[in-house]
């Protein structure tokens, strides 16, 4: 059998199991094929979803992008007119600072004035005082000399 | 008459005034029990010393204090006494007061005038020397310049000043009234029975208010504030003297002249001796009276109107210095 199988070969022929069994090894390669085409469809079909998908997150993102620049903007242009007003605010405020510091300054110089007087007042009312004392001891000794004076006169004039 | 030093001048003078004229009661008892407690513990202590005795104005009808203490205590308590008798006719000629009975502190004047001592302590005849004071006086540390004050604590009635010794005295169940004690800046509180002070400083200061002889309360607190005033300072000796209770003590008599106080015999208690101060002439404490010696340790002086000051003599009513300005000599007078 190898000889006469050898012997075909060599003429270009083969068995009629051979051809059986390359006929059946076609038909494999062919279902094979085709299973491969198929799987082939079903990956491009897959990736052709996949794609879509991907290109609709993109315009997803695109427009929240957008949305988010736009409030981005807004708030930008909100944060710079209260920036704005605050500034305004500020300054107002630091004016009225300023205008209270200088009362306040007022204030103080009236009062420190306003202490020195009393003190003033307080040491010309203590001198006024001892004066005062003063006086009174004075006349004390004035009416005391008076008294014993008269009893003197009274008692050389027999009285 | 001035304060000059003594080789043989004792440490420490004690100025008291009196008269045999029965104040309080019993007035000679307490004198005498009250110099001998002290000479005694003075002596103890080898403290020198010596009593000025000044009888003001001393009542005819009646023996002079100086002829009672010779005749009843020992010699060496009358040897330690000096009397200076002071003749009646100078109360009534430097009196401002008819009311006023006894001048005390011109009758002190005219003791620390002829005080010898290098101190000089005024005070009263029944008033007894604590021990603190003599532990000072024994410790010689006493500073001049400086009052020095000390509370005096009253003792009730009923104890027997012939028998007072330090148990008695020191016994917190024998005081009248809870024992008082002074405050600065004047340490005030019957000022008259304490102030000692050197010799030199009472000259400086001229004694007693003599100027304003109206009253003789509050002259002892008048003194503090001349004092202050011309920069001297007080401070508490450290310890308390004692005071038996006795009828006609001011403690009673000023309820009796509450609403007519001018009419007390001590004076009118309402005069503003804290806001004045004075500026008494050189002639002082009698300098210019003539002395007589009637006696050991016994002088006499006879009345003359050289020495007496003038009756009225408004420049020597003088305000205080104020406190921070304090330290020399007294304000110009207004």
């Amino acid at each position: 059998m190898p000889i006469l199988r050898r012997l075909l070969r060599i003429f270009g022929l083969a068995t009629l199991g051979e051809l059986g069994a390359c006929e059946e090894k076609l038909h494999g390669v062919r279902q094979r094929l085709e299973k491969t085409a198929a799987r082939m469809d079903e990956a491009i079909a897959a990736s052709e979803r996949f794609q879509k998908a991907h290109r609709d997150d993109a315009h997803r993102h695109k427009a929240a992008l957008a949305e988010r620049e736009a409030e981005y903007a807004r708030r930008t242009a909100d944060a710079k007119e209260a920036l704005a007003r605050a500034s305004r605010r500020i300054a107002v405020l630091e004016e009225d600072v300023r205008t209270r510091d200088a009362q306040l300054e007022a204030d103080v110089r009236q009062q420190a004035s306003l202490e020195e007087q009393v003190a003033a007042a307080a040491r010309d009312l203590a001198e006024a005082r001892g004066s005062l004392a003063a006086i009174e001891v004075k006349l004390d000794i004035l009416q005391g000399a008076a008294n014993v004076l008269d009893a003197r006169v009274r008692r050389g004039a027999g009285v | 008459m001035t304060a000059v030093a003594d080789q043989h001048a004792p440490y420490i003078s004690v100025v008291i005034t009196g008269r045999n004229d029965g104040y309080g009661g019993d007035f000679v008892k307490r004198f005498l029990a009250t110099l001998q407690f002290n000479h005694r513990e003075l002596s103890a202590r080898a403290i020198p010393h010596e009593f000025v005795l000044v009888e003001w104005a001393p009542p005819a009808s009646a023996p002079l204090l100086a002829d009672v203490l010779a005749e009843r205590c020992a010699p060496a308590v009358t040897e330690s006494v000096r009397v200076v008798v002071v003749d009646a006719a100078y109360h009534d000629a430097m009196t401002q007061n008819p009311r006023l009975a006894y001048h005390e502190f011109l009758a002190k004047n005219a003791g620390i005038r002829r005080a010898r001592g290098e101190y000089v302590l005024t005070t009263n005849c029944d008033v007894i020397v604590g021990r603190q004071v003599l532990a000072r006086l024994q410790q010689r540390d006493l500073e001049p310049g400086v009052v020095y004050r000390a509370a005096r604590w009253d003792l009730k009635e009923a104890l027997d000043v012939d028998r007072l010794d330090w148990n008695c005295l020191e016994a917190p169940a024998n005081l009248a009234r809870p024992g008082k004690h002074l405050r600065p800046p004047y340490f005030r509180g019957s000022t008259g029975d304490f102030i000692l002070l050197d010799r030199r400083s009472f000259h400086r200061l001229h004694g007693f208010n003599e100027v304003y002889r109206v009253a003789r309360i509050g002259m002892d607190f008048n003194f503090l504030v001349q004092a202050l005033s011309s920069g001297l300072s007080i401070v508490d000796v450290g310890g308390p003297v004692y005071h038996v209770d006795h009828e006609g003590s001011y403690q009673t008599a000023r309820v009796t002249y509450a609403g007519r106080e001018a009419d007390a015999p001590y004076g009118d208690v309402r005069w503003p001796f804290e806001s004045v101060v004075y500026r008494n002439p050189s002639t002082w404490g009698l300098s210019d009276a003539p002395e007589r010696p009637v006696g050991p340790r016994r002088m006499y002086l006879d009345f003359s109107w050289n020495a007496v000051p003038p009756l009225v003599d408004l420049a020597g009513v003088v305000l205080p210095m104020r406190r921070e300005m304090a330290g020399g000599d007294l304000r110009d007078s207004i």
